[in-house]
């Protein structure tokens, strides 16, 4: 056994505190896990030397009845009123301790766990000595922290029993319904004039080739329809202020200049003069300055474009029941919500930066991408879901897909695998080669990536109808200047064989990247983005569906790429998140929160920079306050701060020094 | 500083010791337009980067920076109407200038070659983008006497523009200013298909395999012929030297009748600029000896009052 | 006696194993950690000029670099790249491979596989200071053009007696090793 000496002469360390602190110290033996390494006896000795030590036990297993028994004792007993227990980790069971504590009425935040298995007998297994010595600075460490451990509040807050849910995409639809389900009364607010996004701009959805318009109505009728649920179309969030449990957000509707008295009969469109290319049909046709974005939309009222709009009046006056009203205006509406789901989505890469490419360049037409090919094969698309070319309108006789465009690229696009793209495109080709069984449909790759129930088989059945796959990424699209005929260059790997395949029609699988506004969005809510612009999840594996802010929630693609089931399980998750503070009423807040000594604090706002919840605002005069609903208690407000202004109650730097000095061996020394 | 309007002259190989011509029109053309060019005493080849960068890449920096000592001397920016010496200088120039670790190795070798110590004071140009950007189409009106009325085949090489991340040029999947600048001299550039290929010849290529150099450009001539320009444009005199020496292989060997005069912009430019056709040169090329610049003579006479 | 098994006429394959690749022998090739990250989707050679019509694949080629194969060295396709970077501009993955392609042209010279008509290259510029040197006729061309008869380059200066530098060049640059079987004729002479 090591001799250990005191080097220092150690002086009675007056808490703070009001009341004197009495410290209980429990060593615990953890069989032979601890006992095995650590002599737990000489460390219980050494404790009970200690300043403001009263009480200073070993016991076999401290987690057992009996155990925890000891420590409550030694409360009513022995006037204790901090506790250290040197076993296991704190995840495993700091919890247990501090729950006993709390029963006899000490609060549970006075409780300091010492690990001194995983991180000193666990793995000093060899050397009983080093162990020892070790456990003595940990638990002195420990003492030190404990004596001025002050008592931390547990709020309790009550909230509003409202849900946002931004985005009425198939995330925000799953989301609002879940929520509705539950008696939370939602608002559902979606930018563009309908709902649905953009599972209604599909033609089919695999592995089933179900319908998507058909899938999804009932949820959009549902939704629409549902007693507890405001939707608002046309509309964004303006502002949002607040914080878990309790928001405040204004949300500003443009004006669609179309009373809700619209019986959606399209005399208007019918006759309006100006006619411009369709956002929601990607291009593959027109729509008028007044309109509805396709037939089934819901809302079914129609809107009128005021920036293409020529104001000839026509739809005023054709209008059999008058809802045509251009003085219409903007409105901004302020609701209280508990919970924030943001479901805006994504958006399909343009791959006009891939030069070899060529696509949106004149001459470049008949290379598109498949959201277009989807929305050219659709029930209601201009060409009567015909796959015909967009230049002269011929039926190609040789289709090229080229897979990973603006995805796994180092140069240009994205690092990123969308991870969705091989799906759809072996889907699509599929269809096309059974429609076309002449048409030659090749799929350039460079991986097939087909995980999941019902994929690898749909890949197999698109080879078994002949879609021809070549391992490659092709290098360019080129065109005879003189027959204007587009090829694609490409090596097949396997075989090793430069290529030049005809290709009457050449579609992009475009990667999906986050959507326009997410910008902006991001700033209002304050959340975190991720590195390659999406809103970043709390925890990638155990916390997916909550953003780095309590009280907002992350539903669908606008956390990531994934397909349409992934979005459904995920806006799920969010909405039960969301849901639990509301229906309970409450949230039980522990106030492990910072204060701030005005006194030093020179009105950097260097804590607020640094404030990754955003948790801390700048008031009128200057200065830092903290919004402490909203602080998730990680303490870099600390080290940001260059007066040490800023302190985290029970983590200051005072109470984190007395630790370190003890760790670093200022206390003990080994010889 | 380096002086202005002033650039020490990079010569090369093919230039001074194949296509003279090239050389007298290049000095001729930026006379006229007002700059000073200096003679780089002792420079030697740049040296050529497909071939000796493949040999050692180190020595290839040395003597290299050998060359780009020389003009730091002259406290004046190369000008270089060759692709290659263009890809070497402009390469080392830049490489060097960032990477202190390779600077201060090449340094001390350079010692060992003479009284010679890279600073990194000037920069390296091409006459295409001093041309094409620097007095540009617009500017160029006020220096020529003449335009010419032609159909040409544009050919931009390779080094050039690329790698673009180091060149900084211009995007070299659909570049376009060589053809914006010609148009001002009336030249047409007629777009033939995969313009923008190779000519086969770098890279060491038309000296390790002929056979293979010439097969990479007979794919190129098949693409020219069928637009049938009335004459060749390039920027780089190894681009110059296979497209004459390949079409005369061409002719001799696969059957082929090509006859299509091969001309460097420097040669275009000095002819529309003023200079007698005779020193234009086409008479010392193996292709295209009876060409005459036909087009608009006397261009004074177009300007209004 | 036993009689020996007639021998097959047929190509005898070899089944490779770790041991034939070397896969730290390229550890100090610059851009290493983006060639190892390689995922041959073949954009280099679907770009690659002289690979459609010749045997050069340059997929092929770094495939042998990641593998350490080093029979790569010897390839003579190596040499058929025109360093037009075409496949440098579009490969996803940044791995530039017409550097690694010179990267192992340098490998290769060190062991000695240099082609003749190169070598002969060095010797020109070792000699005359350029890759290409001058002629007698380009001299009269020069002269009928107006121009000097020689360009003020090294070689001028050598042509009037101060051969400084070429003699440097000689000294100090491009030092090629002798081709393998020179070498092992050499060895052979030297051992008798």
């Amino acid at each position: 056994m090591a001799v250990i000496e005191d080097k220092m002469e150690k002086s009675k360390i007056e808490p703070e505190d009001s009341d004197e602190p009495r410290i209980g110290v429990f060593v615990c033996h953890c069989g032979h896990n601890i006992a095995g390494a650590v002599d737990v006896a000489q460390v219980a000795d050494y404790a009970k030397n200690l300043p403001n030590v009263v009480k200073a036990e070993h016991y076999m297993f401290m987690c057992s009845k009996p155990g925890v028994q000891m420590v409550k004792d030694s409360i009513r007993e022995n006037g204790v009123n901090r506790t250290v227990v040197a076993s296991c980790s704190k995840n495993q069971h700091g919890k247990t301790f501090a729950k006993a504590i709390a029963e006899e009425g000490i609060n549970k935040h006075k409780h300091q766990q010492v690990n001194v298995r995983e991180y000193c007998s666990w793995v000093h297994k060899k050397d009983e000595e080093k162990a020892t010595a070790k456990a003595l600075r940990l638990v002195e460490a420990g003492v030190n922290r404990a004596r001025k451990l002050e008592d931390v509040e547990t709020r309790r807050i009550s909230t509003t029993k409202a849900a946002l849910v931004i985005g009425a995409g198939i995330a925000g639809l799953r989301a609002a319904n879940d929520l509705a389900e539950l008696g939370i009364p939602v608002f559902l607010v979606e930018k563009n004039s309908t709902i649905g996004g953009h599972m209604t701009q599909l033609n089919k959805t695999f592995p089933t080739l179900e319908c998507p318009q058909c899938s999804i109505s009932p949820l959009t009728n549902g939704v629409a329809n549902h007693p507890l649920v405001e939707l608002y179309t046309n509309a964004q969030i303006k502002k949002i202020d607040g914080s878990l449990g309790n928001f405040e957000v204004d949300i500003e509707i443009k004006p669609r200049y179309v009373k809700d008295n619209c019986t959606s009969c399209g005399e208007c469109s019918l006759h309006c003069p100006v006619e411009v290319p369709s956002e929601w049909d990607k291009g593959m046709s027109m729509r008028n300055a007044i309109y509805k974005a396709y037939p089934q939309a819901i809302p079914a009222t129609f809107v009128r474009d005021k920036k293409s709009c020529i104001e000839c009046n026509t739809c005023i006056n054709i209008c059999p029941v008058q809802a045509v009203d251009f003085s219409m205006e903007s409105e901004t509406k302020t609701v209280k919500v508990g919970s924030i789901v943001v479901a805006a989505g994504y958006k399909e890469y343009d791959p006009t930066e891939i030069e070899p490419y060529h696509y949106g360049q004149d001459g470049y037409e008949d290379v598109i991408t498949q959201l277009k090919l989807e929305r050219m094969m659709s029930p209601t698309s201009l060409t009567n879901s015909e796959v015909l070319r967009p230049s002269d309108g011929r039926l190609p006789k040789s289709i090229v897909m080229i897979q990973c465009v603006g995805s796994r690229n180092e140069q240009v696009g994205n690092k990123y695998c969308t991870g969705v793209c091989c799906k759809f495109a072996i889907k699509n080709a599929r269809i096309v080669k059974e429609m076309y069984p002449d048409t030659d449909v090749t799929i350039c790759y460079i991986d097939i990536r087909t995980p999941g129930l019902n994929f690898e088989e749909m890949y197999q059945s698109a080879q078994e109808v002949g879609v021809r796959f070549i391992r490659g990424r092709p290098s360019e699209i080129v065109k005879d200047p003189i027959t204007g005929e587009l090829k694609v260059i490409v090596e097949d790997t396997l075989s090793m064989t430069p290529l030049q395949l005809n290709a009457e029609m050449v579609v992009l699988s475009a990667a999906m990247v986050p959507p326009e506004g997410i910008g902006p969005l991001g700033s209002k809510l304050k959340v975190l983005r991720s590195k390659e612009g999406f809103l970043k999840e709390f925890h990638i594996k155990m916390n997916p569906t909550l953003s780095s802010k309590g009280g907002i929630f992350l539903a669908g693609t606008i956390q990531g790429p994934k397909d349409i089931s992934e979005t459904v399980a995920h806006a799920g998750s969010a909405a039960a998140l969301a849901a639990a503070p509301l229906v309970k009423g409450y949230i039980e807040k522990e106030m492990l929160v910072p204060s701030i000594d005005y006194d030093l604090c020179i009105n950097c706002g260097m804590c607020k920079t640094i404030c990754a919840p955003a948790a801390i605002d700048i008031d009128e005069n200057g200065r830092p306050t903290i919004n402490e609903i909203a602080c998730r208690s990680c303490g870099m407000c600390m080290p940001s701060c260059p007066t040490a202004a800023i302190q985290l109650i029970n983590f200051t730097d005072d109470q984190l020094y007395d630790e370190i000095i003890a760790v670093s061996g200022g206390g003990a020394v080994c010889e | 500083m380096v002086k202005e309007q002033t650039f020490s002259f990079f010569l090369g190989c093919l230039m001074p010791n194949r296509y003279p011509a090239i050389e007298k029109a290049t000095k001729f053309v930026m006379k006229k337009l007002g700059y000073e060019i200096l003679d780089m005493e002792r420079a030697s080849c740049c040296p050529a980067p497909g071939v000796f960068r493949s040999f050692n890449k180190v020595d290839w920096m040395v003597a290299g920076a050998r060359n780009l000592c020389i003009a730091e001397k002259l406290d004046a920016d190369i000008l270089t109407v060759c692709n290659g010496c263009f890809g070497t200088l402009q390469e080392i120039n830049k490489h060097l200038k960032e990477n202190e670790e390779h600077k201060e190795l090449v340094n001390e070798k350079l010692k060992l070659l003479g009284d010679y110590e890279f600073k990194g004071t000037i920069d390296v140009r091409h006459v295409a983008e001093v041309l094409g950007y620097e007095v540009g189409p617009w500017g160029i009106e006020d220096f020529i006497t003449r335009k010419v009325n032609a159909r040409a085949a544009v050919h931009y090489g390779c080094h050039f523009l690329k790698p673009t991340r180091i060149r900084e040029i211009e995007s070299s999947e659909g570049p376009t200013i060589v053809e914006e600048f010609i148009e001002a001299l009336g030249v047409e550039s007629v777009r033939f298909k995969e313009q923008l290929t190779c000519c086969g010849a770098g890279g060491g290529v038309k000296a390790y395999s002929g056979d293979s150099s010439m097969t990479i450009f007979g794919e190129k001539m098949k693409n020219i012929e069928e637009v049938k320009p009335d004459f060749i444009l390039d920027i780089c005199p190894f681009c110059h030297l296979q497209f004459e020496t390949g079409q005369d292989y061409l002719n001799k060997n696969k059957s082929c009748n090509y006859d299509y005069p091969v001309i460097h912009l420097s040669q275009l430019v000095a002819y529309c600029m003023g200079m007698d056709q005779e020193f234009v040169g086409l008479q010392y090329q193996m292709m295209g000896k009876d060409y005459i610049f036909g087009g608009e003579e006397g261009k004074e006479e177009e300007e209004a009052i | 006696m036993v009689e020996k098994m007639s021998e097959t006429k047929e190509e005898h394959r070899e089944y490779k194993t770790d041991e034939d690749f070397d896969k730290n022998y390229f550890k100090d090739i610059e851009r290493k950690s983006n060639i190892w990250q390689c995922i041959q989707c073949g954009s280099c050679t679907a770009s690659c000029e002289s690979g459609r019509w010749t045997a050069l694949k340059t997929r092929s080629i770094i495939r042998k670099v990641v593998l350490g194969d080093l029979s790569v060295l010897e390839d003579p396709d190596i040499w058929l790249c025109t360093t037009c970077y075409q496949c440098y501009e579009r490969c996803p993955r940044d791995v530039r491979p017409t550097d690694v392609i010179m990267e192992l042209r340098n490998y290769a010279t060190k062991l000695g596989n240099i082609s003749p008509t190169h070598r002969a290259v060095v010797g020109y510029l070792k000699n005359f200071g350029h890759a290409v040197p001058i002629n007698d006729e380009i001299r009269k061309r020069r002269v009928e053009l107006g121009l000097d008869e020689l360009p003020p380059t090294a070689f001028k200066f050598k042509q009037e007696g101060d051969d400084e530098d070429l003699k440097k060049f000689e000294e100090h640059l491009f030092d090629i090793p002798p081709p393998k079987e020179e070498k092992k004729k050499e060895e052979k002479e030297g051992e008798k």
